[in-house]
Order: C-alpha cells, then sequence, then structure tokens
C-alpha cells in the first residue's frame, strides 16, 4: 500500500504545484467573499403600499389558502447588502415563503455553476496528469517498480478525482456557510453534493483517463471527454425533445371504462376512445380550443372529469377556469356533456356550482358535484327549457348544513355504494352521509395530527376505509367509522400522488404517484398488496372498471386489464405504434438506456436541495393532478455508475495488456 | 545451494503488431538466450532497432514476451516480488517536473516500497555519489539532461537493488560524470551487485563490463567476455619489420598473411596467421635469419568498436529489423 499511497501523494504534489489550482481556489474565494455579505431582512413593507402588496392580501386569494392571512401583518423580504438594504424594492413575500426559490436559485448554482463549468474546467485542469503519467520515459520508470498496473491507474485516477474534491469542497462548503448563517437556511444535503459533482467529474475523467492512456496526449483527451459531453447531451436532449412533442402529449392520464368502450384522457386534456378494429385511440369530446396547442407546449385547462354517466349513457366534465388568471372559458365553471348517441359529440351542460372539487356518479346513478359550499344533485329542472330529447337539468345544493367552506385545494371521494362522501380540507377530515331523502349530513369530522404540511390530497373511499394520499408523499388509511388512523404508508417517497381511485366493490384502492408509480390496497385483508403491474415507473393512468378489475395505462397509450384476485393479465390494448413512437421506442430509448446520463446527475443535486423528485409548474402548480416534470433521481447515478466501472475496467484492461 | 543467474534468457521472442488493424508483424526478438551470472558487469550492444530496449523491457515486464522464457535474480519475468530488487535506469527517462531531486527521490523509493524514513537517510549520501550534493532542493525542472540521468541513477540506487538495469547511462553526461558513473558501478561490483548496461558508447562498456553481448536485428551474434570479443577468435600475430620486401617474404615463405602494411621506406606491418607460439619463435628465427630487423612484435587485438562494426558488417545492421505483412 505504501506505493499507491505514494501515487496519492505525489497527485496532491503536483496538485499543490499546479498553478491552476491556487487560480481556481483564489476565484472560488473571491466569489464566496462577495457573497457572503448579501443577507435578507424581513420587515414591514414601506408605505405607501405597492400594487404587490395589494395582491397579496387579496382577500379572495388569502382566503382560498388561509384565512387568517388576511389578519396577518404584511411582510415584506429586503435584499441587504454588508447590512445595507438593497436600493431596489423589497420582495412582497415572508421569509418562508422565500425559502424554496432561495432553493431553486441554489440549484441554479450548483447545477449551471459547479455541474457545468465547474467539471468542465476541472477536465481542462486534470486532461494532463493520465497522459503525463504514461509518456514515454515516465511509465516504464513507474512500472519497473513493484506496482499492480491496474492499481496504479486507479490511485492515478483517484488523485485526479482528489484535486477537485479539493476545490469542490472549498466551494461548496462556503456556499453552505453562507446560506446558512446570511440566509438561516441550514440544509447539510447541500454538503452531500460535493461527492455528487465529484461523481460526475469522475465519469468525464474516466473518459478523459481512457483517452490519455490510449493516446497519451492531453488535448486529445479534452476532445474525446468533450465529444463524449455533446454525445451525452445530444442522446438526452433527442429523448426529451420527442417524449416533449410527440410522446408526454399522448400519455393517458385517466382511463375511462364507458360500458362496452373505453376512453382515456391525455395529458394534453383530448379524450379518445379506443378503437378495437383500427386498434388506436380516436379522438371524442374534445373542442376546438383544446387542439389550438402545438403538441406539449399547450398548457391544458384544469378538468374535472370526465366520467361516465350510464344512466345518461353520457360523458360529464366540468372544466374550470385557473384560479387568478384570465380564461377563454369565462370566469364561471362549464359542464360538458358527451352523449354516446352522438359520438360523444360535447355540448354545453347546465352551470355546475363554483369551486367543486368532485364530480361522481353514484350507485343510483345520480351525478353528484362538490362544490366549494355544498354537494349538488343534477337533477331534473322542471323550469328549465327542453333541448332536443333531453330533459332539462341543473345542479341542486344537496347539503351539508351549515354549508361547507371548502378550499380549493380540497380532495373528495365518494363511496359508490353507501354514498357516502369524504372531504380532505386544509388536513381536516370530514364525513358526508346522505339521508332517506338523499341529503347530506356532515356525519364526523376530525383534525388529523401533522399533516399541516401537506398543501393537497388526493382521496379514495372503498368499504370502511377512507385512503388520504397526502402531498408530502404519505398515504393515510383511515376508519370510516370514527375516521382514526387505521396505518400509515410512503410508498413513493416524498413523491406527490397523482391520482387515487377505488374500486366498484370497495375492497381495492389504489394510488397513483408522480413518479408514475402505482401503489395498491386491499381493504379486505387491511395491507398492501405487491402485484406485477408491468411498466411500474411508467404507469400514467389507472383506474378499476369491476369489483376486481384494475385497468392500467402505461409506456403512454396501452391499457392493460388485470384480474386481481387471483392475479392476472386480461386483456391488453396496445394501439399500432407510428414512425415517431417506433424511433422512440426502438432507437432512442435503447440508446438512452445503455448510455450514460451524466448530464442528468443535476437531478440528484435537485432532489438534495429541494427533497422532490418530481417538480410542479405552471399556473396550477398546487394541483396534484397537473402534470409534473419528473426528476429522475437514481436512474442516472446508476447508469453512470455502471458506465464509470465500465470505463475504469476496460482502461485497467488495456494498462494491464498494453506493451509500454 | 547454487545461486540462481541474476538474468537467465532462453529462447526469448517478441513481435510486435503495428498498422491500423494491427496486421503489421514486426519481430524484435528472434528466440534470444543468454545468461547473466551475479556479481558482473555486463553490456549490450547492438545498432539502433536491435531489440536492446525490448529485451531490457521484457526483463523488467513492462513489455509482454511473445515467446521464450526468461527469469530475474530466479523469478520469471514480469513477477512483482522480482522487480523490488532491480533498479531500472530508463533511456530517456522523465521524471515529473514539479518535484524536486529530494521529493523525486522519496516518490521513487516509495514506490520500490522503501519506508519514509530510510529514503530521507539514504536520499544524501546518494546525492553524493551521483555528483548532486545541494541540489536536493532543486526542482527537477531546472536540471541539465547530465543532471537528470544522474538523478535517474540516483532513484535507480535508492532501494539497494541486487541487479541494476541501465539503458544508455551516459546519454548526455559529460566526461567527468562518465567517470563518477563508472566509479559508482564499479563499487556496486565490489558490493557483488550485477549491473545491466545497455550503451551505444563502446568504450564505456569496454572500460567497465567483464562480459558483452551483440544483438543484431533481433538476434544475439556474440556473447562472452570483452577480451574474446576484441580478438575475434583469431590467433594473428603482428610483427613489424624493417628490410626488403623480397627479403621479408622470402624469409616467412608459405607462411599465411593476413595483413600487409606497407609504413615507412623499408617499414612493413604485417599480420600472420600463426596460432601456436613455436611457430612464432619459428618464424622470428627465420626472419632474423634473413637478416630482417623485428621492431615490434605481438598478438593482434581489435578495438571493442572494430570487433562490433566488423560482427554487425556481415548484416545490414542499420537497416531496420526484418517486418512482414500477415
Amino acid at each position: 500500500m505504501r506505493a499507491y499511497f505514494a501515487v496519492l501523494k505525489d497527485s496532491f504534489r503536483e496538485a499543490l504545484a499546479s498553478r491552476v489550482l491556487w487560480i481556481l481556489l483564489i476565484v472560488t474565494t473571491v466569489v464566496l467573499l462577495l457573497a457572503a455579505p448579501m443577507g435578507l431582512r424581513e420587515g414591514p413593507p414601506p408605505a405607501p403600499p405597492t400594487v404587490a402588496q395589494t395582491t397579496v392580501t387579496d382577500p379572495q386569494t388569502a382566503d382560498s389558502t388561509n384565512p387568517d392571512a388576511a389578519k396577518a401583518e404584511p411582510k415584506a423580504l429586503y435584499m441587504t447588502y454588508l447590512g445595507f438594504d438593497a436600493p431596489w424594492k423589497p420582495f412582497p413575500i415572508s421569509r418562508e415563503q422565500a425559502t424554496p426559490i432561495l432553493k431553486m436559485i441554489l440549484v441554479v448554482i450548483m447545477n449551471f455553476f459547479v455541474g457545468t463549468l465547474g467539471v468542465f474546467t476541472a477536465i481542462l485542469v486534470t486532461s494532463s496528469i493520465i497522459p503525463q503519467t504514461y509518456e514515454p520515459g515516465a511509465i516504464d520508470l513507474l512500472l519497473s517498480k513493484p506496482v499492480s498496473r491496474s492499481l496504479l491507474f486507479l490511485t492515478k485516477f483517484a488523485g485526479g478525482c482528489a484535486f477537485i474534491a479539493l476545490i469542490a469542497a472549498q466551494f461548496i462548503v462556503g456556499l453552505w456557510l453562507i446560506m446558512g448563517l446570511r440566509f438561516e437556511m441550514w440544509n447539510g444535503r447541500i454538503l452531500l453534493c460535493i461527492p455528487i459533482f465529484l461523481f460526475l467529474f469522475a465519469i468525464y475523467y474516466s473518459v478523459s483517463a481512457l483517452a490519455g492512456v490510449v493516446w497519451r496526449n492531453a488535448i486529445v483527451s479534452v476532445v474525446v471527454s468533450i465529444l463524449f459531453w455533446v454525445s451525452c447531451f445530444v442522446v438526452g436532449f433527442t429523448k426529451g425533445l420527442i417524449e416533449q412533442l410527440g410522446i408526454n402529449p399522448n400519455r393517458i392520464v385517466k382511463i375511462i371504462p364507458a360500458g362496452e368502450a373505453l376512453l382515456g384522457v391525455n395529458e394534453q386534456g383530448l379524450t379518445r376512445e379506443w378503437k378495437a378494429e383500427s386498434t388506436s385511440w380516436q379522438e371524442v369530446f374534445s373542442s376546438a380550443t383544446q387542439r389550438a396547442g402545438p403538441g406539449g407546449l399547450m398548457v391544458p385547462q384544469p378538468l374535472l372529469g370526465p366520467i361516465y354517466d350510464p344512466q345518461g349513457d353520457r360523458l360529464l366534465a366540468i372544466q374550470t377556469p385557473p384560479r387568478g388568471g384570465f380564461s377563454l372559458f369565462g370566469p364561471s365553471p362549464t359542464l360538458h356533456v358527451g352523449l354516446r348517441a352522438e359520438g360523444w359529440k360535447r355540448t354545453k351542460g347546465p352551470n355546475p356550482p363554483a369551486g367543486a372539487t368532485g364530480l361522481f356518479v353514484n350507485g343510483k346513478g345520480e351525478v353528484l358535484v362538490v362544490g366549494a359550499s355544498a354537494v349538488y344533485r343534477l337533477t331534473v329542472d322542471p323550469e328549465g327549457a327542453v333541448d332536443g330529447d333531453n330533459p332539462p337539468q341543473k345542479f341542486v345544493a344537496a347539503g351539508p348544513e351549515p354549508a361547507l367552506q371548502l378550499d380549493s385545494s380540497a380532495a373528495s371521494t365518494l363511496n359508490s355504494a353507501s354514498g357516502a362522501i369524504a372531504i380532505w380540507d386544509r388536513g381536516k377530515v370530514l364525513l358526508l352521509e346522505p339521508d332517506v331523502d338523499g341529503k347530506y349530513t356532515r356525519k364526523l369530522e376530525k383534525e388529523l395530527p401533522d399533516v399541516k404540511k401537506a398543501t393537497a390530497a388526493v382521496s379514495a373511499f372503498g368499504n370502511q376505509t377512507v385512503l388520504l394520499a397526502l402531498s408530502d408523499g404519505r398515504v393515510l388509511i383511515l376508519d370510516a367509522a370514527d375516521l382514526g388512523l387505521r396505518a400509515e404508508f410512503k410508498p413513493a417517497g416524498g413523491n406527490a400522488p397523482r391520482f387515487a381511485a377505488a374500486a366498484p366493490g370497495g375492497r381495492w384502492l389504489s394510488v397513483l404517484f408522480h413518479d408514475n408509480r402505482l401503489w395498491v390496497y386491499d381493504t379486505r385483508d387491511n395491507k398492501p398488496v405487491e402485484l406485477s403491474i408491468s411498466g411500474q415507473r411508467d404507469v400514467s393512468a389507472a383506474t378499476f372498471d369491476g369489483p376486481d378489475h384494475l385497468l392500467v395505462a402505461d409506456r403512454g397509450t396501452r391499457v392493460t386489464g388485470y384480474q386481481l384476485d387471483p392475479f392476472q393479465v386480461d386483456q391488453r390494448r396496445a394501439p399500432t405504434l407510428g414512425i415517431l413512437e417506433r424511433v422512440y421506442r426502438y432507437g432512442i430509448v435503447p440508446i438512452y438506456t445503455v448510455f450514460p446520463k451524466p448530464g442528468e446527475i443535476d437531478n440528484v443535486t435537485t432532489y438534495l436541495i429541494t427533497d422532490q423528485e418530481t417538480l410542479a409548474v405552471g399556473p396550477n402548480a398546487q394541483d396534484l393532478a397537473q402534470t409534473r416534470v419528473k426528476v429522475d433521481v437514481w436512474g442516472p447515478v446508476w447508469s453512470c455508475l455502471a458506465f464509470l466501472a465500465v470505463m475504469l475496467g476496460v482502461t485497467c484492461l488495456y494498462v494491464r495488456r498494453t506493451d509500454f | 545451494m547454487t545461486q540462481s543467474p541474476a538474468i537467465s534468457v532462453e529462447s526469448l521472442q517478441k513481435t510486435y503488431r503495428d498498422g491500423f488493424f494491427r496486421g503489421r508483424r514486426i519481430e524484435a526478438l528472434k528466440g534470444v538466450s543468454l545468461q547473466i551470472e551475479r556479481g558482473t558487469i555486463f553490456g549490450l550492444l547492438g545498432p539502433n532497432g536491435a531489440g536492446k530496449t525490448t529485451l531490457i523491457k521484457i526483463l523488467l515486464g513492462i513489455v509482454r514476451k511473445s515467446g521464450g522464457s526468461a527469469s530475474l535474480l530466479g523469478r520469471p519475468v514480469g513477477d512483482r516480488i522480482g522487480r523490488r530488487s532491480v533498479g531500472y535506469l530508463p533511456e530517456h527517462h522523465r521524471i515529473p517536473r514539479h518535484h524536486t531531486a529530494n521529493t523525486a527521490l522519496e516518490y521513487y523509493g516509495s514506490l520500490s516500497g522503501m519506508p519514509i524514513r530510510d529514503i530521507r537517510r539514504r536520499t544524501p549520501e546518494l546525492l553524493q555519489n551521483v555528483g548532486l550534493t545541494g541540489w536536493g532542493k532543486t526542482p527537477v525542472k531546472k536540471f541539465s539532461k547530465g543532471m537528470q540521468q544522474r538523478l535517474g541513477l540516483a532513484q535507480a540506487l535508492m532501494h539497494d537493488p541486487e541487479l541494476l538495469m541501465l539503458d544508455e547511462p551516459t546519454d548526455g553526461v559529460d566526461p567527468v560524470g562518465r567517470a563518477d558513473m563508472r566509479a559508482v558501478l564499479q563499487g556496486l561490483k565490489s558490493e557483488g551487485k550485477t549491473i545491466f548496461i545497455n550503451s551505444h558508447l563502446l568504450q564505456e562498456i569496454e572500460l567497465i563490463c567483464d562480459r558483452v553481448a551483440i544483438l543484431v536485428q533481433g538476434e544475439l551474434r556474440r556473447e562472452g567476455l570483452v577480451k574474446d570479443l576484441t580478438q575475434g577468435g583469431r590467433s594473428d600475430v603482428e610483427v613489424t619489420l624493417i628490410g626488403s620486401e623480397s627479403i621479408i617474404r622470402t624469409a616467412l615463405g608459405d607462411r599465411p598473411i593476413a595483413q600487409w602494411t606497407a609504413m615507412e621506406a623499408g617499414q612493413y606491418r604485417v599480420a600472420l596467421g600463426l596460432d601456436h607460439q613455436p611457430q612464432v619463435d619459428e618464424c622470428v628465427d627465420d626472419l632474423r635469419q634473413a637478416g630482417v630487423s623485428i621492431v615490434g612484435l605481438g598478438r593482434r587485438r581489435d578495438t571493442l568498436e572494430e570487433a562490433f562494426l566488423e560482427i554487425v558488417a556481415d548484416d545490414p545492421a542499420s537497416a531496420p529489423p526484418s517486418s512482414s505483412s500477415s
């Protein structure tokens, strides 16, 4: 070991003798010293009040998130430097509200300045270490010593990494101290970015090292490393682009069994019906405005439903305009109706109540809407105008008394067998039950402990079990009899749930998380079940179309039917792939899978800093049902680890077998 | 128990493959056999491209052999334990420029498995031996070629190896340095060390080596004691005579004349093929009886350079090694 320790020590000696190291250390120190006096100060906003403050204290907005917000003292955040306030206006947010923004800024700094510029500089700086070691005259001197060729190479490689670790550690520890001391954001996970970036550097360096051993030329090493970076970028970018424009917009996010027919809603909000004869999905129940946007660039309007109403043999959906934004549909929600007899053609139905959070069809075939203040039932309107053959209908409040005051983030779910409705609203669970007249009354109301952190939830209700999947990734199993907590799970880590569903008989409950994993709970045995569902981590929708039958969408547009007890696959609907999908599935995906993904290692830093594997973007970020940017955290790590092992292995083999 | 030879080589072969598809074969060594006893200074000679460095690199495990067998201090070549007892000074060696003489010796000593304490104790003595006293803290990048060569020798000696392999050790070294180096090598020989030298400087080899071998185009052409090579196996006697040419030729009779050189007026140098001393005595008697004056007489002896040139002259020595495409 003495010999290898000497090689390692020599690497440090070489580093310390390098002017580049000192220049980098000085530059990073100067940057940190310049950033160190920055800080934030919370204080009252300056008078007179600005437009921005008015927006924040808007009672409508404040009410919708926190009823006490209007009464709270308005606060503003001042940027300071050397103790003095910055000359620009303060930010009309609190320190707590600033924390996620600061985290995102930190992510950008880490990923761009350290992960891109830093790593590229490191490659340039270290590119000569290996070629110089293997130059004629130097390598034969080393190989004449009683050392192993492979270990000599690996130690030299480790020495190069240690060189970079010094600089990365200095910068990241400095950032961590500034964030903690100046911004009161002590996040120890920032320090984990040091090994992460070292790992990222090691991947590029392994390529540089192999080139250095083979060609023994620093310039060739740098060129090969850059070519490798470009190749990785091109593969990743091509995959991302095809997904964004051609694959993801068509991904089924909602499956609607409609009698003999099967419909699906894709990420764009377009509804499609499965046509077995042509093995394809064909668009139905869509409006022209939905197709206006080019592919994935269109932001879909929030849509409640569609659901299938078997009595009317029709689809129903409520379109709600985005909160606080301009809507083409006007400020009030719209009920869309599509009759099978008319080819599911979309027509406008009666006006639904405002603030709808749930749209259901109960066991009796009645259409129910959970609004902000009450449960509404769609009934025949004797005074309304007759529309063709259809009787006029309207939504009529069906309790409870006193009225509800639900937040827009509330999640409601119907037990189709009993007609009971469970509602999660800002940490409270409310159970409503219909009386003999169908009027809903409050049966139970319970504040759940330790759920305040969750800003939203999805829910399902089957048998005597209420399932609540919270935005922080927890799944709570509650007993409907007393709303007592029966069990708690965190099957997808911190990933937020997207949809929850209950089987018609109530035995099975499912939660689909934003990381595309499907989790199924058996209420009969009161435990989660491990099912061999194909395409886990690629599941985009799931629903039950029978007491023991599950439909799962994966691979974008494929829907597979599973018999749950006993478990077996019993049907599969997979459309014929188009050219783009074929290129993607049989060309891009295999290449991407085997290719290393060093460019995606920054996902890990994003995850470490934000603790999220998915990122909510867009105006409906709080809506769990909306698409989120999926951050593949560990996939790139494993891929890069395998690549690193292969590269080091190949280089060791080359070194062992080469005549120097 | 007899000690194994320092170096033993049997039918050693090395074929390099070159070209884009590695289709061109270059035979660098064609079945070389050699044995070097411990405690000797051995010189390996040969024109450029003869395969000398390849032979050394195979012995050190830097290059893999294609055939045959070889051992170093009784261990198969390439064996790591065997290399612990070997010091090597490569031709055109390159010590990393960030080192000083002291740190370079510390580095290479550590690579040989020496504790730092021993290295630091031995460094001043070694620097003195190779003529680098006072240069320990000087960066290597400021060293001249000769100084780097001296430092290279010092690193090879650092771990007190049993066998020293020097590839062109006096390359770039001034005459004083060469003399110093010769003294160091003679001192090592007296300590029982084995020294293997590969050099173009035949005079150096002649001065310090006990045995030499001549390698030409990957084949060993001659191997033996230096004096055997310089005599070339011949038994010529060279006489310098004064007299008339006809009288001299008559006196010599039918004795084989290898060389006849006319010098000053009436003075000739004649090389005669006389194997045994009685033949020499009889020839001297005949010359004297004929009235020929004998100015000088002695066995004829080539310099090593002459012997080398004569051996390699049989072959297109300066031509590159044989190659063939497959």
